[in-house]
């Protein structure tokens, strides 16, 4: 009887001692924190099997720090996930110049500092939320309506992203921002097509002036084209002028030394020669000068 | 029997009164000792620890983190005029846990406190300041930071001091127009959206129109250019073929005044020119016969 009850207490603390081991798996991410009567002894303890003095004295806790974790800022994952639109309250903000737009945002984080993330904050999760539209309120508060729909919207995620984990650093969360992504940013329906008015608008002022460039692209071309002619064929006149002239005097001063050879005889035969050649395509009247020396020209008229 | 009961019972008493001894305090809680009620020994610091058993020493805990209050969303007048709805919130932890259980007992008592003291100080704050001071595309105008950080400040001390509350930071959450004011907002905005519709239209044309133009006058001066260009060329074609004419010509102009005469006619005398020629002329003199005489 003594015996059964010896062997029964040691089996009992025997589990009860043993129900300290634990194992920290590395395939989940986690890192054990441990706390000896409430009070955190080791913050990150790394993948493996371990041990720690049973319950009450100390217990264990195995955050997941790899796994990335999803927060949406302008509406809620799971009503993302049925389909459900979010609501103006949730997803409206002002922007700088006052303009009301719909903006939605993804922020993604990790927890980097296990102990910090269980101790210091009661679900630090919804922080992140909070502190994502505060700083979103900022910073599209401070950005022009044109500039968020389109240039800056890196600038905002970067600045939110900044903000938010400045935030979270100063209350000791233990949380790591790995990025703010907006998911959309868009005019709410009741101004919607005023914004599609003005992007069409912007694309008809592209499409002249780049027709306005087109004709530029035309039209000088041509004209260089042109230009080009012209002058090709002012140097071929310059060319050919130049050519003639030497042809022609060529010609002039080998007639002029077969000429001085005999003045009188060359100039009576080309003058005739060129008579013979002129005068029997012409209509022709003599004129007897002795007969007649006053000449009668109507008769020239009637013809 | 009765004895063993006894006994039993007394050793269950004092097992439980023995068990009620002990607390652990944890990393994530505060603890108030209270002595009949009376609060008698503020633990802060997380570890195993004893007191007397109830009745005569009982142990509250409170939460130790900090904690964000979302406040309701309200609606507020600014300095100009205008309307609208703020909404804040407030991350804060239990500093003083007496002062707390005696005034708030609860954190959703708490909350109540918080939500009533950060209303007012908003309200106040944002009574004394232009929209623009919240939103405005100009940062200098912007004074949002400022203001919630006096308003954390105010609240820090009225927290401190009245519920033993520490307040770590009031921020604005989110900022929008009333309900009722949105229709005249969108109204705005499309006015808005118009202009500047009607702007880029504009734009548009005045670039095509300067481009058009541009093409225009860089057309002219090309062209121009080419003929001020081709007419220098040619005219440098007219004057070396003159000077080389009157090279030549010079040798003889009575030769070269017949020659060029000569051909001339052959180029300008033809079918409907008539000639009247004389007898008398040198081509024709040899009709007469005197003449031939006289040649002879």
């Amino acid at each position: 009887m003594k015996r059964i009850i010896q062997i029964t207490v040691a089996v009992f603390v025997t589990i009860y001692l043993l129900s300290g081991i634990y194992v920290v798996r590395s395939e989940y991410g986690e890192r054990g924190v441990v706390r000896r009567f409430g009070k955190v002894v080791n913050d990150r303890v790394e993948p493996g099997i371990h041990y720690h003095w049973p319950f009450p004295i100390e217990r264990v806790d195995k955050p997941n720090v790899t796994e990335i974790r999803r927060m949406s800022i302008g509406y809620k994952l799971k009503d993302s996930v049925r389909g459900i639109a979010p609501s103006p309250e949730e997803t409206q903000f002002l922007t700088g110049d006052e303009n009301i737009i719909n903006v939605r945002m993804l922020v993604q984080y990790i927890v980097k500092e296990p102990g910090a993330f269980l101790f210091n904050f009661v679900d630090p999760h919804w922080i992140v939320r909070k502190e994502g539209e505060a700083a979103l309120t900022r910073v599209v508060g401070s950005t022009g309506v044109d500039s968020v729909l389109t240039t800056e919207k890196h600038v905002v995620q970067d600045r939110v992203r900044k903000a938010i984990q400045k935030a979270l650093d100063m209350y000791g969360c233990g949380i790591d921002i790995q990025s703010a992504q907006l998911q959309e940013v868009s005019p709410p329906a009741e101004v919607a097509f005023a914004f599609k008015e003005v992007a069409s608008a912007r694309e008809d002022k592209d499409k002249i002036v780049n027709e306005a460039r087109g004709y530029t692209n035309n039209l000088i071309p041509n004209a260089r084209g042109q230009a080009e002619k012209m002058t090709m064929e002012a140097k071929a006149y310059r060319v050919e002028r130049i050519n003639m002239a030497k042809g022609d005097s060529a010609r002039f001063l080998s007639m002029l030394a077969e000429y001085r050879n005999a003045k009188d005889l060359t100039s009576t035969r080309l003058y005739i020669e060129a008579m013979e050649e002129i005068l029997p395509r012409l209509k022709k009247y003599v004129v007897d000068e002795r007969a007649n020396r006053g000449l009668d020209l109507k008769f020239i008229e009637m013809d | 029997m009765k004895k063993l009961i006894l006994t039993l019972a007394i050793i269950a008493v004092v097992v439980v009164a023995l068990g009620d001894m002990f607390f652990i305090v944890d990393e994530t809680k505060l603890a108030i000792v209270t002595r009949f009620g009376d609060p008698v020994r503020v633990i802060k610091d997380p570890w195993f620890y004893w007191k007397w058993p109830y009745p005569v020493e009982t142990v509250l805990f409170f939460e130790k983190r900090m904690m964000a209050y979302d406040g309701r969303p309200s609606e507020f007048l600014t300095q100009d005029k205008k309307n609208i709805v703020a909404n804040t919130f407030t991350c804060w932890k239990i500093e003083d846990p007496v002062k707390f259980l005696q005034t708030v007992r609860t954190i959703e008592g708490a909350e109540v406190r918080i939500n009533d003291i950060v209303s007012s100080e908003v309200g106040a704050a944002l009574g004394k300041i232009k929209l623009t001071n919240l939103i405005s595309v100009n940062p200098e105008e912007i004074r949002l930071g400022e203001i919630m950080d006096d308003v954390t400040a105010r609240c820090r001390k009225m927290g401190a001091a009245n519920y033993g509350i520490y307040v770590e930071s009031i921020s604005m959450k989110r900022v929008n127009f009333p309900e009722q004011n949105k229709p005249s907002v969108f109204n705005r905005m499309r006015a808005e959206r118009e202009e500047i519709a009607k702007k880029y239209r504009a734009e548009g044309a005045e670039m095509g129109t300067k481009i058009r133009a541009a093409a225009d006058t860089n057309k002219k001066t090309i062209l121009s250019e080419a003929y001020r260009d081709s007419e220098k060329i040619k005219g440098e074609g007219d004057r070396e073929a003159m000077r080389i004419y009157a090279e030549a010509y010079k040798q003889d102009p009575e030769f070269y005044r017949l020659v060029r005469t000569l051909e001339a006619y052959r180029k300008f005398l033809d079918e409907n020119t008539t000639v009247i020629l004389s007898s008398d002329s040198e081509l024709l003199e040899l009709l007469s016969r005197e003449n031939l005489k006289k040649a002879k």
